[in-house]
């Protein structure tokens, strides 16, 4: 289902099951991606990741354009998204899962809760079945929450095939960090 | 002195060499600013052309500089990130997200405004997404 798709089909139902379901969202998420070899580090920042994250049922839906990715280099972002992701056929990673360690009862009470995620993350038309441990901190008022979630991409888990003649500028495990501000809809 | 020639030239073709190589390196990804559109449409057409078929419209404007006017229906300052300017759709859970560098989004833009923007395409992920954003108009 296409991530408006899900928006849409959240809010039509909204009104009935206002009292049954909390969910939050985001359409400007943060994921940061960091290579580092003694030869060069390479990092690249996204903005516009989006996500729903119901409450209620733990389930979670995130979504981000691979051309999104900004590099501080031209010649690395061209790289990345013809040579690597693949991007114009494989336009966008993804991740469905479930979030354990928080609940509706949770969200009266501000502070940070740890989390587990678990779920499906595809990219590169590749999909893992993976586990995260992330961040939760829950806004006084309840209305936001902020989720942090660091993890590790090995790019040949994705069939990302890097050439051996850059194999050693580019890291065998790639560093992922999420920061993302869900905001109650 | 012949020889001590043909080493000079050598060595100046090679510095030229090495340094044409490292700026191409370094050189940062390109603004729209000093790009020529490759498409000119409103933003509801761009929305309606990667709502109907998104491999389609991706094909077509992918990476590509687009111009767009619209309508603004949002400006969200990212104090870690681009500035981003939403311009309205005939769907209102979707819009034209056009970045641009912090600071670059003139003050006297508001909410209900006309602009013409041009950016480049990155695709479709709930918005059309524009990059490295420069104003028309």
């Amino acid at each position: 289902m296409r991530t408006n798709h899900l928006f849409l089909a959240a809010s039509l139902l909204l009104p009935f099951a206002a009292d049954a379901q909390v969910r939050y969202s985001t359409r400007t998420g943060e994921v940061t991606f960091f290579s580092a070899t003694p030869v060069e580090n390479i990092e690249a920042v996204n903005h516009k990741a989006t996500s729903v994250f119901d409450v209620t049922t733990g389930q979670v839906e995130f979504s981000l354009l691979m051309k999104a990715f900004e590099f501080e280099k031209a010649l690395m972002q061209e790289h990345f998204n013809e040579n690597y992701m693949e991007s114009n056929t494989f336009p966008k990673g993804t991740f469905k899962g479930k979030v354990t360690g928080i609940t509706v009862d949770d969200l009266a009470k501000p502070g940070m809760k740890e989390v587990t995620i678990e779920g499906d993350l595809t990219m590169h038309g590749v999909t893992q079945h993976r586990t995260f441990k992330g961040m939760v901190t829950i806004d006084p008022s309840g209305s936001m929450l902020k989720v942090s979630c660091d993890f590790v991409v090995k790019p040949e888990d994705h069939k990302i095939t890097i050439p051996s003649v850059v194999r050693g500028q580019i890291a065998e495990e790639i560093q992922v960090k999420v920061r993302i501000d869900l905001q109650k809809m | 002195m012949k020889k001590r020639t043909i080493l000079l030239l050598a060595a100046v073709v090679i510095l030229a060499g090495a340094f044409i190589v490292h700026r191409m390196y370094n050189e940062r990804p390109a603004g729209a600013a000093e790009k020529q559109a490759d498409a000119t449409l409103s933003a509801e057409e761009l929305f309606q052309a990667f709502s109907a078929d998104e491999v389609a419209a991706g094909k077509q404007y992918n990476d590509k500089v687009v111009q767009v006017s619209g309508t603004i229906r949002e400006i969200a300052v990212d104090p870690s990130g681009p500035t981003n300017v939403f311009l309205g759709t005939s769907d209102m859970l979707a819009a034209v997200v056009c970045e641009f560098p912090p600071d670059a989004v003139p003050a006297g833009w508001k909410k209900g405004d006309m602009a013409t923007i041009k950016g480049f395409c990155a695709g479709f992920n709930m918005d059309v997404l524009l990059q490295r954003c420069s104003i028309v108009e």
